[in-house]
Order: C-alpha cells, then sequence, then structure tokens
C-alpha cells in the first residue's frame, strides 16, 4: 500500500517536471569533474550496459560529462531528491580521501582518485547515452553491452574499448588502440601511431576498418573468415604462402583487392608496428590517410 | 638563361629571393615546363621543413652534457699531458742496452709463446659457443621476466606488448606458460585472450599446453576466441580436444557460426 503511494508520488513527481522543463530531459545531467593532478595525462574509464558512449577531445583540463536518457520512464527518484544538495559526501571505509560526486536523479555516478575518473551507472537505471569531454592527452578504458555505438574522437592517448551489441567509431586518434565487439563494424582513423605499441581491432560480425598515415611501418596480422575481404590501399608484402589472388584495381580508379585464406601476416614500409585486425563475418579495409 | 643556370639558382630563390636574378629566373620557370616542376617540388620541400616542429633538447641533456664533459675534463687532467705513446714508453724498461743476439733470442721466444698460446686456446676452442649459448638463454629468460611483468600491467595494449614478446622466447620456462594460459583464461580483454592464443600456438608441442587450451574451450564466452582456439586445436590433430568441441554442440549459448565450426573441427580429428 505504502508502495503504490509512493509509486503514484513519482509519477506526479514526473508529470510536474515534464510540464515544468517542456523540451528537457527530465534527467539530463551534467558533471564537471578535474584530474587530480591536471599536468599529467588522466584515465577515463566508463562502463554502461544499455546505452551509447561519445568521447571527445578537446582542450580544457576538466572532464565534462553529460547525459541524455533514451525514454523518459522510470528516471527521476523521490528519494534521491534528499541528496541533491549534497555533492560532496566523505566516506569513511575503503573510499576515505576520495571525493563523491553526485549529480541529480538519473545515478551518474562519477568518482576521481589517482588521476583516474570513473563513470559508471547502475544498470538498472540505464538506456541513457553518454557523451563526455576530456582533454586530448587523456586515456579511456569505454565498456558498454547493448544498445550503442561507442565513438572517440580527438584523442592521443591510449584507448581500451569493448562493445558487444554496437559498432566502434575511433577518429583523429593517435595512440594505442585495444577494440573489440561482438556485433558491429570497427572503425578507427589514425592521425599518427607511435611505432612500437601493439594494435588490435576485432569484430565478429562487421567490418574492421582502418585507415593509417602513408608512411607508417607496420606488420599485419589480419584474419576473416567465412566470405570476408581484405581491401587494401597498401601494397603489402605477404609473408605467407597461403592461397591467394591479387586484383589490382587502381589503375583504373578501383582499390588494390587480396583474396586469401584466412590468415594474412604482411608488412608495408618495411614492416614495425604490430596490428592486428580480425572477423568473422565481414571485411578488413586497410586506407592510406591524408 | 638556360636550364642549367635556373636550377642551380631556384634554392637561392627559396632562401633569400636570388637578388637581382630573381627576375630573369621567374620568366625563365614560366617557360619551361621541367624546371618550373622542380621548382614546385623544392618549394613544397622547403615549405614543409619549415613547418616541421623545432626538436627542443631538454634542459636535462644541457645538464647532462656538462656533467659529463667536466667529468671526461678531470680525468684527462689525471692522466697527465703527455700523449699515450709517450706514456706508454716510459711505463716500459729500456730495451736499448740488450746486444742484437739478445733481441733476436727475446723474438724468438715472443714467437713461442705465441705459439703456445694459440695452440693452448684452441683447444679450449668449445667454450667459445657455450658462453654464447649461456648468454642467449639469459636473454630468453629475461625476456620471460618481461613478459610476465607485462602481463600484470592495467593496460590492454602493455598486455598485448608482453605477449608480442614471446614470440622470440626460444626455451619457455614453466612460470612462462602458466602466465599466458592464465590470461587465455581469465583476461578480461577479448583481444590479449586472441593474442594469448597465437602465442600459445609456439609451445604446443607440450602436451600439456595441448590439453590446457582443450581445457580452455569451454571457459570461453567470447566467438572470436571460441573460434580461434577451435582452429588451434583442429589444425594440432588433438584428440583430446573432441570432447570439448561435442560439450560446445549441446550449449545453447554458443552461436551457431561456432557450433558449425565446432562440428568441422570433430570431422577432422577423430
Amino acid at each position: 500500500m505504502k508502495n503504490t503511494k509512493a509509486f503514484w508520488f513519482v509519477l506526479l513527481f514526473l508529470a510536474a517536471s515534464a510540464l515544468a522543463l517542456p523540451g528537457q530531459g527530465a534527467s539530463s545531467e551534467r558533471v564537471a569533474v578535474p584530474f587530480s593532478d591536471p599536468n599529467k595525462p588522466g584515465l577515463v574509464k566508463a562502463h554502461l550496459i544499455n546505452g551509447g558512449i561519445q568521447v571527445i577531445g578537446y582542450e580544457g583540463k576538466e572532464v565534462i560529462v553529460e547525459t541524455t536518457p533514451r525514454s523518459r520512464i522510470l528516471t527521476g527518484e523521490a528519494d534521491e531528491d534528499k541528496d541533491r544538495d549534497e555533492e560532496k559526501i566523505e566516506k569513511k571505509d575503503k573510499h576515505a580521501g576520495m571525493i563523491r560526486l553526485k549529480a541529480g536523479g538519473g545515478g551518474l555516478s562519477v568518482e576521481e582518485s589517482k588521476n583516474v575518473i570513473e563513470i559508471s551507472v547502475p544498470a538498472w537505471k540505464s538506456d541513457l547515452d553518454l557523451t563526455v569531454r576530456v582533454p586530448e592527452s587523456a586515456s579511456l578504458e569505454l565498456h558498454t553491452v547493448n544498445g550503442g555505438t561507442i565513438k572517440v574522437e580527438n584523442i592521443s592517448g591510449s584507448i581500451e574499448v569493448a562493445n558487444v551489441n554496437g559498432g566502434i567509431s575511433l577518429t583523429r586518434i593517435a595512440g594505442p588502440v585495444v577494440a573489440q565487439t561482438v556485433n558491429g563494424d570497427v572503425s578507427a582513423v589514425f592521425t599518427r601511431l607511435d611505432g612500437k605499441t601493439p594494435l588490435s581491432l576485432v569484430t565478429f560480425n562487421g567490418d574492421v576498418d582502418i585507415t593509417i598515415p602513408g608512411a607508417a611501418k607496420a606488420d599485419f596480422k589480419m584474419r576473416i573468415d567465412n566470405e570476408g575481404d581484405i581491401f587494401s590501399d597498401f601494397q603489402m608484402a605477404l609473408q605467407n604462402k597461403s592461397e591467394k589472388s591479387v586484383e589490382d584495381k587502381r589503375g583504373q580508379g578501383g582499390r588494390y583487392k587480396l583474396k586469401i585464406d584466412k590468415t594474412v601476416v604482411g608488412s608495408i614500409n618495411g614492416g614495425g608496428q604490430e596490428i592486428t585486425l580480425k572477423t568473422f563475418n565481414g571485411d578488413i579495409l586497410l586506407r592510406k590517410g591524408k | 638563361m638556360n636550364c642549367q643556370e635556373a636550377r642551380t639558382l631556384i634554392p637561392d630563390l627559396l632562401q633569400d629571393g636570388a637578388g637581382t636574378a630573381a627576375a630573369p629566373l621567374r620568366a625563365h620557370l614560366a617557360s619551361c615546363p621541367g624546371c618550373w616542376q622542380e621548382w614546385q617540388e623544392l618549394n613544397e620541400t622547403w615549405t614543409r621543413l619549415g613547418l616541421m616542429a623545432e626538436e627542443r633538447p631538454s634542459p636535462e641533456l644541457r645538464r647532462n652534457f656538462y656533467r659529463e664533459l667536466e667529468a671526461a675534463r678531470r680525468e684527462t687532467a689525471a692522466a697527465g699531458r703527455l700523449p699515450w705513446s709517450a706514456r706508454l714508453r716510459s711505463r716500459l724498461p729500456d730495451l736499448r742496452w740488450l746486444s742484437p743476439a739478445m733481441g733476436l733470442a727475446a723474438a724468438a721466444l715472443v714467437v713461442v709463446v705465441g705459439f703456445g698460446a694459440g695452440f693452448f686456446l684452441g683447444r679450449g676452442g668449445g667454450k667459445g659457443p657455450a658462453q654464447v649459448e649461456r648468454l642467449s638463454r639469459e636473454v630468453d629468460s629475461l625476456q620471460q621476466q618481461m613478459t610476465l611483468s607485462l602481463l600484470n600491467q592495467s593496460s590492454a595494449s602493455a598486455r598485448l606488448q608482453g605477449i608480442a614478446l614471446t614470440s622470440r622466447v626460444q626455451e619457455p620456462e614453466p612460470s612462462l606458460i602458466a602466465a599466458l594460459l592464465a590470461t587465455l583464461d581469465n583476461d578480461p580483454s577479448v583481444n590479449v585472450r586472441l593474442s594469448a592464443v597465437d602465442a600459445l600456438y609456439l609451445f604446443a608441442d607440450r602436451a600439456e599446453v595441448r590439453a590446457a587450451l582443450a581445457a580452455s574451450l569451454n571457459r570461453q564466452e567470447s566467438p572470436l576466441v571460441q573460434i580461434a582456439l577451435i582452429d588451434l586445436l583442429v589444425s594440432l590433430k588433438e584428440k583430446q580436444a573432441a570432447a570439448a568441441l561435442k560439450r560446445l554442440l549441446n550449449d545453447k549459448k554458443i552461436r551457431p557460426e561456432v557450433q558449425q565450426r565446432a562440428q568441422l573441427g570433430i570431422g577432422k580429428i577423430i
């Protein structure tokens, strides 16, 4: 009986806020958090279950987190309102000395400790998209499972991304990348390769599409299964002797196409950095950047 | 102005405008396509060079340089100002008083000692390769320690780097193989697990590695890792893996593509 009352209260509250804030998400949230040492590159971790993540590198020093709910139902919570004024709560146990930053009723939690910022949303409150603006030098660790793409733009730090039902799209990046998804395309556009750290981009159902500078020295380990093909802008020195057929249509404005049985090991510009690209159902596209 | 003159003047034009020669040079460039192209290319290179960021040495470099210079200077001062030949001569006994006969005897002695030493060292020649072998073993073990420490890093790309190092390992220690197998089973990153599969392929001549690979198959959740393991076990014709492959066929959580691959695999190894 008590629960039913509370439910109606929540519903009323939602209706009221929906009327009061037309055109704005009932629980869109925005939090800005600085790193404890802004002069050193920090690490930003975000873990979602349902929802997409977008991270954009910018020239500022703070990390700005914004959430956009996908649906307005079941977002605001009545009892969370009590905490609304308390921005800083000192916790006694293992969180001693850390600052807990809490924002509004969406359940978004952002914690900073030793230059690591962790962003999380409880699973039952999800269905929201996360937009994070971070300093360009920051490193990223991003995970989601359902219903969203992970997009990263303009980052020079290292990037670790895992998705399950959704794609991964990285543009204007310059650091080491480790990316994997199950259902979705993986694309990465590098402005620069550091020449030493291994890169790995894999998917199960989808294309792997990577763009690297024309002068990059790299050793490729590529694997396709099923009906996939490997397309390359680069002339590649192949190391293994698996069955292959080469189709060179570059003269007619086409691409250089390699069709090979499953695994390809090859190098460009004399070899160097190790790059692993794998897909089960899909193509691998290797592009030369401008 | 002919082409040869023009081409020698192009760098001047880029640098300081080539003075009075500028006007005839520009006229020639406009009329001669070959020189025009040369000018274009050099101009582009010149502009790019200008755009390149200036390398700045760290203040540490300057300090280190002066510190080392000072140390070197003190060393020379301690050794005295004499050239090395003079210093050497001053330390050797003066042999000029020796008679020619004694000189001859000394020379003969040198020859005999030389031959003797050569013979003696030649016989002990087996030691050389042994030493090289020991050294290469040490490098091997160092590389393995490096891998072990990298595999404990929190960054996935560091762990990938650690696994990449194992491709050069000749004699894997049990701890290295255990670490690679633990990575295959527990690493949070699918990319790292996949690369562990590739690395373990190199050590798959060991029965215990093959058994562990077969056991790991039923613990994997990522379809990519499952497929990689199936392919590896099938290429090794590992009969023990048949049971693990069959378990995949009965597991409803396993994707149909993976089950199909397992089905094909069973046919190949039995």
